[in-house]
C-alpha cells in the first residue's frame, strides 16, 4: 500500500477535487495570515461541546467541526453520512469507511505547501522532517534487502589500523576523519561524484570513501592503508618521505587534497576559489574575523579569511625572532616569562588569548586608509564562521634554540560553547534578545576525537580517542582498539582536539 | 475549563501557540526524545503488525508515555517562556 | 452579533484578568505545555503511522544481520573485537612497483620507491656514480623526478624529525658501501679521475658515500668509508666545505650535506661526526618555521597559522 489514499478519498476527489481540503489547510491547519488566524481562534470549535480540541476534526464533506475524543466527529459521520474528514493539528485525512487515517500523494504535496508558507510568515526556520526513501530508493531498498543494524555496543564502525613504519600520525588522523559523523553521513550516502572517472585509482575522495565502507563493514582485521599512503605522498610532495611526521601537517595536508580532488563536484560553484562548495568546505571551511581598529580615528579594518583549523599558541616568551614588540618596548629573551602572563590551562584559556585585543606597539604601525598615516591601532580575531568541525591545534612543538616539546597539560572540555568567541558576540554589547523562539544560531560544540603524542621530540607516537554513538569512547593505538572512558580522555595531554557542532542548522 | 479555551484562543490568534509549539519540537528533537518516541511508535507497529494497528490506536499507546518522558530541563524552558508570555502583553 | 474586533477586545480583558491571579499562571502554563507536547507525540505518530502504512518500514528495515556477531568484547590482553594484542605480520602490494612485502615496511619502501627520502637520493646517486647493477629493484616514479631536489630541499629545510629514528636495515647503506669498498675499485677511480667533471649533486652525493679525503701523493680520493682510519673527520669536513664554497652555496644546501651525513651515521659510522654535525644541524634548523606553518598546504590556514603565531606571545 503505498500514498494513494483509499476509494472513498478518490471518488471524492473526483467529484469535489481538491479545493475543500485547501481552503481547510489554509484556515484551520496552517494559518498563514492573521486574518486565517481569527477565523481559526473565533469559529474553529466543536459544535457539539465547544471545544477546542484536542484532535478536533473538520468534516470535509460540509462546515462541521467535531472533536475526536469525546465522539462527536464520529457521530456526525455516521448521521450525515460523511466519512472523510480532516485532523485539525496536522491536516491528515480520516476515512470513517476505511476506519483509519489514509495517505494520498497529492495531498500531502498540498500540506508541505502550505506548511512552509506558514513557516515562513511566522518567522520560524522549517519544520525538520525526518527522511524518507524516495520512489527510487525504495526499489533500492527493496531489492537488497539485507542490513546491518549498528546498536550499541557495536564494533560496526571501528577498525584498527595496521603501522606501516612510523605511519601512526597517518592512523590516527584516519580514525578522526572516519569518526567525523557528518563526512561519514556523506559518504554512507554515496554522495560523491568523482571528478577522475578516466583516471581510475587516482581520486582521494573515492580511496576514503572506500575506506568508510571498510570501517562499516563489520570485519574485524586491522586495515593497510598502503593506498592511501600512496596517494597522498603523491599529491602532497612536500610531506613525503619515510620519517614520522607532524599528525596536524599531515591532517590539513589530506583535508588539502581532499578539497581539490572534490571540486567541481558540487553542483554551484562560484568563480572564486574559496567559494567550493564540496564537502570538505563543508563540514571543515570557517571564517576567521581580524578587525584592525585604528588609534587615531576609530575607523576599523575588517577581514575575513578562511581557514580550517585553529593553532593556539602555549607559550608564553617571545620569540627573538618577531617582529612585534608589545607597547612598553618589552623585549623578554627567550626563557623568561612576562611576569603579568601566565601559561594557559585550559582551551578556553587558549581560546581566550587568541581572541583577545592586542594592541600593535608604536614600531607595528598600520596605515589607516581613513586618516592617510601610519597609526597605532589594536588587532582583534573573531570567529565570524564557525565550521562544522571546529579543530583545535595546540603547539606543543616550538622551534626555539632549543627543541622541546611544551607537555603542560591544558584542560580541555567535553563541551564547548564557541559563543563568547564569534564576531557577532563581541560586536553586540547588550545580551541575547528575548523573543519567544531563539533566533540566535546555535554555538554549542562536543568533542569527538583527540589525537595525542607521546613522548619527546626525537621519539614519539600518536595515539587518538575516538567517539562513537554519543558517549562511547575508544583508544586507537594503530591496530590496537579498546574501551576508553571519557576521563581517559580528558586527563590526556591533547595534542589536535576535535570538536563537533551539536545541533546542525537547516536552510 | 472555560478559560483554557480562551488562552488558547489567544494563543492562536497571537500566532505564539506555533512558535511555542516550534519551540518545544527542537529542543525534544535536540535531546533525543523525538527519536525514542518514534523508536516505540515503530515498535508497537512491528509486534502488532501494520494491518493491524489504527493511528488512533497508537495514540492511545504513546501519548501517556511521551509527556513523561520529557526531560524536565525541556519543560522547565518552556514553561519559563510561557510564563513570560502570560506577564506580558497578551 | 459582535465583531472580531470586539471578540477579540473581550477576549483580551478576559484572559488578562484571569491571569493576573498566579496560581492561575501556573496551572495554565502547564495546561499549555501538556497540549503541546501531546501535539507534537501526535505529529511523531502520524509519520510513523504514515510510513508504515505506506510500507516504507518494511523496505528500510528489510533482513537484519545477526547483531551479536559485532558486538563489543571487552576483556584484559585483548581489543574491542576479542583480537589478542599482539598482531600477526602483515603483508601488502606496493602500488607502485607492484611487490608483496611486509607491511611494517611498507613506508620506508614506498619512499625509497618513489624516489623521495634520503636514502632514495642516496641510492639513485649511487645509481649515477657506478653502474653497479645491484640498484635493479629501486626506481623513481616519472612524475617525481623532475620534483626530487626541489622536494627534497624543501622538505629538509622545513621538516622536523618528531618519530624515531630507527636503524636502517641492513641490505640498505652498508651493502653499498662494502661494494664501493672492495669490489669496484677500478670503476671508482675512472670516477675518481672523472671527479671535477661531476655535477655538483653527484659530488655531493659521492661525498656521502665515501671518505673522501684528498690524498696529497696520488691526488685522488680516499674511497674508503667514512669511518677510515687513514683520515680525520676534521679532513674530510674540510673536504665538504671546500666543496660548498667552491658552488658559492649559502647556508640552504648545508642541511642536505648535513643530513645526509647524519643518515649515514645511523648506519653506524662514526658517533662524534654525527655530534658535530647534528648540532649544526640544528642551528640551522632553529631558524626555520614549524612544519606546520608550511607553505605548501593550503595558503590559507598557513597563513592564519602566521598571523596566529604573531598575535600570540
Amino acid at each position: 500500500m503505498s500514498e494513494h489514499g483509499c476509494i472513498h478519498l478518490s471518488n471524492f476527489k473526483a467529484a469535489k477535487g481538491t479545493q475543500p481540503y485547501k481552503v481547510i489547510y489554509a484556515y484551520f491547519v496552517a494559518c498563514t495570515s492573521t486574518e486565517a488566524r481569527k477565523r481559526k481562534a473565533f469559529s474553529c470549535y466543536c459544535y457539539i461541546c465547544r471545544c477546542l480540541g484536542p484532535r478536533l476534526h473538520s468534516c470535509l464533506h460540509c462546515i462541521f467541526f467535531g472533536c475526536f475524543v469525546s465522539g462527536h466527529i464520529q457521530e456526525h459521520a455516521k448521521s450525515k453520512k460523511h466519512f472523510l474528514a480532516v485532523e485539525l493539528t496536522y491536516g491528515m485525512v480520516m476515512c470513517f469507511q476505511c476506519g483509519d487515517y489514509i495517505y494520498d500523494r497529492e495531498l500531502t504535496d498540498i500540506a508541505n505547501e502550505r506548511d512552509a508558507k506558514a513557516s515562513k510568515a511566522l518567522g520560524l526556520p522549517i519544520s525538520y522532517r525526518s527522511w524518507e526513501p524516495s520512489a527510487n530508493e525504495i526499489e533500492l531498498l527493496r531489492l537488497h534487502p539485507r542490513r546491518r543494524r549498528v546498536i550499541e555496543n557495536s564494533t560496526i564502525g571501528l577498525r584498527g589500523l595496521i603501522n606501516l613504519g612510523n605511519t601512526c600520525f597517518m592512523n590516527c588522523i584516519v580514525q578522526a576523519l572516519t569518526h567525523t559523523p557528518l563526512l561519514r553521513d556523506f559518504f554512507l550516502a554515496d554522495k560523491h561524484q568523482c571528478q577522475f572517472r578516466d583516471q581510475p585509482g587516482s581520486c582521494l575522495v573515492c580511496e576514503v570513501s572506500r575506506l568508510f565502507q571498510e570501517f562499516y563493514s563489520g570485519n574485524k582485521a586491522p586495515l593497510i592503508l598502503h593506498r592511501l599512503l600512496h596517494m597522498i605522498w603523491t599529491h602532497a610532495h612536500h610531506l613525503a618521505g619515510y620519517e614520522q611526521q607532524d599528525a596536524h601537517e599531515f591532517f590539513i595536508a589530506t583535508l588539502n587534497v581532499l578539497h581539490r580532488h572534490c571540486k567541481g563536484s558540487s553542483a554551484h560553484t562560484h568563480s572564486s576559489p574559496e567559494h567550493c562548495n564540496c564537502i570538505i568546505d563543508q563540514i571543515f571551511t570557517g571564517g576567521l574575523q581580524s578587525d584592525v581598529v585604528c588609534q587615531a580615528c576609530n575607523g576599523v579594518s575588517t577581514t575575513i579569511d578562511p581557514f580550517w583549523d585553529i593553532s593556539l599558541d602555549l607559550a608564553t616568551d617571545i620569540p627573538t625572532s618577531s617582529s612585534e614588540s608589545n607597547d612598553s618596548g618589552q623585549k623578554s629573551s627567550e626563557s623568561s616569562q612576562k611576569s603579568n602572563e601566565q601559561e594557559p590551562t585550559s582551551l578556553i584559556d587558549c581560546l581566550t588569548r587568541f581572541t583577545r585585543p592586542e594592541h600593535l606597539g608604536s614600531s607595528a604601525k598600520i596605515k589607516c586608509s581613513n586618516c592617510q598615516s601610519y597609526q597605532e591601532s589594536t588587532k582583534q580575531l573573531t570567529m565570524k564562521k564557525l565550521p562544522v568541525v571546529a579543530s583545535f591545534h595546540l603547539k606543543r612543538f616550538k622551534h626555539s634554540s632549543r627543541f622541546h616539546k611544551i607537555s603542560t597539560y591544558v584542560a580541555f572540555p567535553e563541551h564547548l560553547d564557541m559563543t563568547p568567541f564569534m564576531s557577532h558576540y563581541r560586536n553586540m554589547n547588550n545580551g541575547h534578545c528575548g523573543n519567544t523562539f531563539n533566533l540566535l544560531p546555535d554555538n554549542r560544540y562536543s568533542l569527538f576525537a583527540v589525537i595525542n603524542h607521546l613522548g619527546t621530540l626525537d621519539g614519539g607516537h600518536y595515539t587518538a580517542f575516538i567517539r562513537q554513538q554519543q558517549n562511547h569512547w575508544f583508544k586507537c593505538d594503530d591496530h590496537l582498539i579498546t574501551k576508553a572512558n571519557i576521563q581517559e580522555v580528558l586527563d590526556s595531554e591533547g595534542y589536535l582536539l576535535f570538536y563537533h557542532k551539536q545541533f546542525l542548522e537547516y536552510e | 475549563m472555560l478559560y483554557k479555551t480562551s488562552i488558547e484562543q489567544s494563543l492562536i490568534l497571537s500566532g505564539e501557540k506555533d512558535r511555542f509549539k516550534e519551540l518545544l519540537r527542537t529542543r525534544l528533537t535536540e535531546c533525543g526524545w523525538r527519536d525514542q518516541i518514534q523508536m516505540l511508535c515503530r515498535q508497537i507497529v512491528k509486534e502488532r503488525g501494520v494491518q493491524n494497528i489504527t493511528a488512533d490506536e497508537l495514540i492511545g499507546e504513546v501519548t501517556a508515555k511521551g509527556r513523561a518522558l520529557v526531560p524536565d530541563a525541556v519543560k522547565k524552558e518552556l514553561l519559563q517562556k510561557i510564563k513570560a508570555h502570560f506577564s506580558q502583553d497578551m | 452579533m459582535a465583531s472580531v474586533e470586539e471578540k477579540q477586545i473581550e477576549l483580551d480583558r478576559e484572559v488578562r484578568s484571569y491571569l493576573s491571579n498566579p496560581n492561575n499562571v501556573e496551572a495554565a502554563a502547564e495546561a499549555v505545555l501538556n497540549d503541546l507536547v501531546d501535539s507534537v507525540v501526535l505529529g511523531i505518530v502520524f509519520e510513523v503511522h504514515r510510513a508504515a502504512k505506506c510500507g516504507i518500514v518494511d523496505h528500510e528495515d528489510g533482513i537484519t544481520d545477526e547483531v551479536s556477531k559485532f558486538e563489543i568484547v571487552e576483556g584484559a590482553d585483548m581489543d574491542i573485537f576479542g583480537q589478542p594484542l599482539k598482531k600477526r605480520p602483515q603483508r601488502c602490494i606496493c602500488p607502485s612497483c607492484k611487490r608483496s612485502l611486509a607491511a611494517l615496511r611498507f613506508a620506508p619502501h614506498l619512499s625509497k620507491c618513489m624516489g623521495l627520502g634520503r636514502n632514495s637520493l642516496r641510492l639513485a646517486s649511487r645509481q649515477i656514480t657506478n653502474s653497479s647493477k645491484e640498484m635493479v629493484g629501486y626506481s623513481a616514479t616519472d612524475d617525481n623526478d623532475s620534483e626530487l631536489s626541489l622536494g627534497s630541499d624543501r622538505r629538509r629545510k622545513k621538516r622536523v624529525s618528531f618519530g624515531t629514528r630507527r636503524p636502517k636495515n641492513s641490505k640498505t647503506g652498508r651493502n653499498g658501501d662494502v661494494t664501493l669498498e672492495t669490489g669496484t675499485c677500478s670503476e671508482l677511480n675512472n670516477s675518481n679521475m672523472n671527479y671535477d667533471s661531476m655535477s655538483n649533486e653527484e659530488k655531493k652525493n659521492l661525498l656521502m658515500q665515501i671518505c673522501g679525503v684528498i690524498s696529497v701523493s696520488t691526488r685522488k680520493l680516499c674511497t674508503r668509508s667514512m669511518r677510515c682510519s687513514q683520515h680525520s673527520d676534521e679532513q674530510r669536513r674540510a673536504v665538504r666545505a671546500a666543496l660548498l664554497n667552491s658552488q658559492g652555496s649559502d647556508m640552504n644546501s648545508t642541511p642536505d650535506m648535513l643530513q645526509v651525513d647524519i643518515d649515514s651515521y645511523e648506519d653506524g659510522d662514526g658517533q662524534s661526526m654525527c655530534e658535530s654535525l647534528g648540532q649544526s644541524w640544528e642551528q640551522e634548523h632553529s631558524n626555520t618555521s614549524s612544519p606546520a606553518d608550511s607553505a605548501s598546504t593550503s595558503s590559507s590556514s598557513s597563513k592564519k597559522r602566521e598571523k596566529n603565531t604573531k598575535t600570540q606571545e
